[in-house]
């Protein structure tokens, strides 16, 4: 057949020709779009989790004025640090320490806390005890006025601030955030890792507790990850499987967290939890701020992700003691 | 057909391809990463120097920049409508004190963070701006403006007589460079409210998408609580919350002679109508015959002064 000069053999070279431009191009955009929410750098990597084995579903609630003999006290009411600490680990301790606040405000981790888990981590025969975090201001400023730098050394801890060659690109959790650029050569080096959260209230999330508190260990523009908050919050606590947390109720930012600043809006907590199921103890530090559980989302859809148990109480381990 | 036609008919399913590469890339929200910030820019808004104090470390974070400051915290504010943060320290001799100024696009907005984050027993001093303190910190809307200067010290209470100077010279620079205060947040009555309790919700107050800007306080007419509030609008918003409270479950709605329209929600009774060709109502009312008092007493202290 020639029509207009083609012949039925060019006419079908030429469908197949711009059926196969089709299909490249379309396969080409299937590729690209869309496919990573940050372009990364290279492979992310898995962390591995931090628990000793045998120590699941354990929580100790002290209650006591003086921060520093209510984590020991804690702690021992858990087995003493020696169960979670053994000669030689190398410990990374992960405050809040997100703002430029002085301690008083409770924005931050209280420096007694930090200061007290350092002197445990020793006394456990620890090799290298740091302290990191990446704040949402200058490191090294906000270490310095929330107090913790001063209480980490004194103790025998040290900070070890967040630089850049530190980050890499990590696996995250299932809901929001596969991956994401994080702390990953810290996580790498430690053996072990304890978290010490304050206890505060959250514009956003309601509160901000322990897996809140693995946000200070990502990097890139992580602000975006408030667009869907509670999911993030899930996805934090998959991220990082502590060794232990010790949740700093000494005090309590029950209002305008996460960054405070009125010291009315402080009131003293006279409260140390210690222990390793993330869901229990944000459930119990949310009552601390009078927050019902099923006003903070994020605790029963951690609770479906099987990060841990609402109810502490029904842990296999729970003690509470007054000093 | 030519050697070079074939060629261009090639090009163009490239071009399509690469255009839909490009596209993906540029138009995943994810792929755009904020430029690095930048030595603030915009005017200061307060002096560098005020008796023996002295500003220092001086940042600007504009609105779309405020969450590397106050990351978690900016979406507090950015209802309100926020320009952006001024942030700074003042010292004099051994104090210092860290100052974070919201310069907000009118001063509704100022006093919608003011009254947002202030603690319910706080007092508000009496004055041409707003103002309250406690042990260690200063909080003032002035204008356009919402000033939070915050003792570096624990010990801040004992302290914080020092700083009142320097309180009182920021609060009437800011004044001066702020326009003045127009609009309803004014008119809500002083008699009868509770202290403490007045608030601006910026939008979807109370559950309604036809009550924005809303100024409300606690006012308590023989014995019985109740909300107050001016929203923005007329008679078109009035509309729509009539058509809402029907549509959310309102029972026994009922309309008034002067135009006002109301019902019970859930177990409380509310009111909405025209006061000084502004959207008005109250709220909260245990029983009807309280909400109708309510919005009487409201009516009659809104009356505009001779």
């Amino acid at each position: 057949m020639s029509h207009h000069g083609l012949t039925r053999r060019e006419f079908i070279t030429r469908i197949t020709a711009a059926t196969a431009l089709a299909a490249g191009s379309g396969a080409l955009g299937w590729l690209f779009h869309n496919r990573r929410l940050v372009p990364s750098a290279g492979r992310a990597i898995t962390i591995p989790s931090f628990a000793v084995a045998g120590t699941d579903s354990l929580m100790a609630v002290a209650h006591g004025q003086d921060s520093a003999k209510a984590v020991a006290a804690a702690l021992q009411e858990l087995g003493g640090i020696r169960r979670f600490i053994k000669p030689g680990d190398r410990v990374l301790l992960k405050p809040n320490c997100a703002f430029d606040r002085p301690a008083h405000l409770g924005a931050t981790t209280s420096p007694e806390v930090l200061a007290e888990v350092v002197r445990q981590c020793r006394t456990a025969g620890a090799s290298d005890i740091r302290v990191i975090d990446n704040p949402i201001n200058d490191a090294a400023g906000c270490f310095s006025k929330s107090g913790l730098t001063k209480a980490a050394e004194a103790a025998g801890g040290r900070i070890w601030l967040p630089e850049p060659g530190l980050f890499s690109t990590v696996k995250i959790g299932p809901l929001c955030i596969p991956e994401w650029e994080a702390l990953g050569a810290p996580l790498k080096w430690a053996t072990k890792i304890i978290g010490l959260p304050t206890v505060k209230s959250h514009n956003l999330s309601g509160a901000s507790l322990t897996m809140k508190n693995w946000y200070g260990l990502l990097g890139g523009p992580r602000n975006r990850l408030h667009q869907s908050i509670h999911e993030v919050i899930v996805d934090l606590g998959c991220f990082i499987t502590p060794t232990l947390v010790v949740m700093d109720g000494s005090r309590l930012l029950k209002r305008n967290g996460p960054t405070g600043g009125n010291p009315d809006d402080v009131e003293p907590g006279n409260v140390i939890a210690a222990g390793t199921d993330q869901v229990a103890l944000d459930t119990f530090g949310a009552t601390l701020l009078d927050r019902k559980p099923d006003e903070i989302a994020y605790l029963a859809k951690a609770e479906q992700q099987g990060l841990g148990k609402r109810d502490w109480k029904s842990l296999k381990t729970f003690r509470e003691i007054t000093l | 057909m030519k050697r070079s036609s074939h060629i261009v008919l090639g090009i163009i399913p490239l071009l399509i391809a690469g255009g839909i590469v490009w596209k993906s890339r540029h138009y995943d929200p994810a792929y755009f990463v904020p430029p690095q910030a930048t030595t603030p820019t915009a005017e200061s808004w307060v002096p560098d120097k005020v008796d023996t104090w002295t500003l220092t470390d001086k940042a600007w974070f504009p609105a779309e920049r405020m969450f590397e400051k106050i990351d978690g915290k900016d979406q507090f504010y950015q209802p309100f409508g926020v320009d952006g943060l001024q942030c700074g320290s003042w010292t004099s001799g051994a104090e210092a004190w860290d100052m974070y100024l919201y310069v907000m696009k009118d001063s509704k907005g100022a006093y919608g963070a003011f009254s947002g984050e202030k603690p319910a027993a706080a007092t508000v001093e009496p004055g041409t701006a707003r103002r309250y303190s406690s042990s260690g910190s200063v909080v003032i809307q002035a204008g356009r403006f919402y000033l939070q200067l915050i003792s570096t010290s624990a010990e801040g209470a004992a302290t914080a007589t020092t700083i009142t100077n320097l309180a009182q010279a920021l609060s009437s620079t800011l004044l001066a460079k702020s326009p003045p205060e127009t609009g309803t947040m004014l008119i809500l009555p002083a008699a009868d409210q509770i202290a403490g309790s007045e608030k601006l919700i910026p939008k979807d107050a109370f559950g309604y998408t036809s009550l924005a800007n809303v100024m409300n306080a606690q006012y308590v007419i023989n014995q019985t609580t109740g909300t107050w509030f001016f929203a923005d609008g007329g008679t078109g918003a009035l509309t729509r919350y009539t058509q809402e409270l029907a549509q959310y479950g309102g029972e026994e709605l009922f309309t008034l002679p002067d135009g006002a329209s109301g019902g019970l929600m859930l177990d409380s009774w509310e009111i909405a109508g025209i006061i000084n060709g502004g959207l008005a109502g109250v709220r909260n009312a245990p029983t009807k015959e309280r909400a109708l008092q309510h919005w009487e007493f409201f009516k009659q202290r809104s009356k505009p002064t001779p």
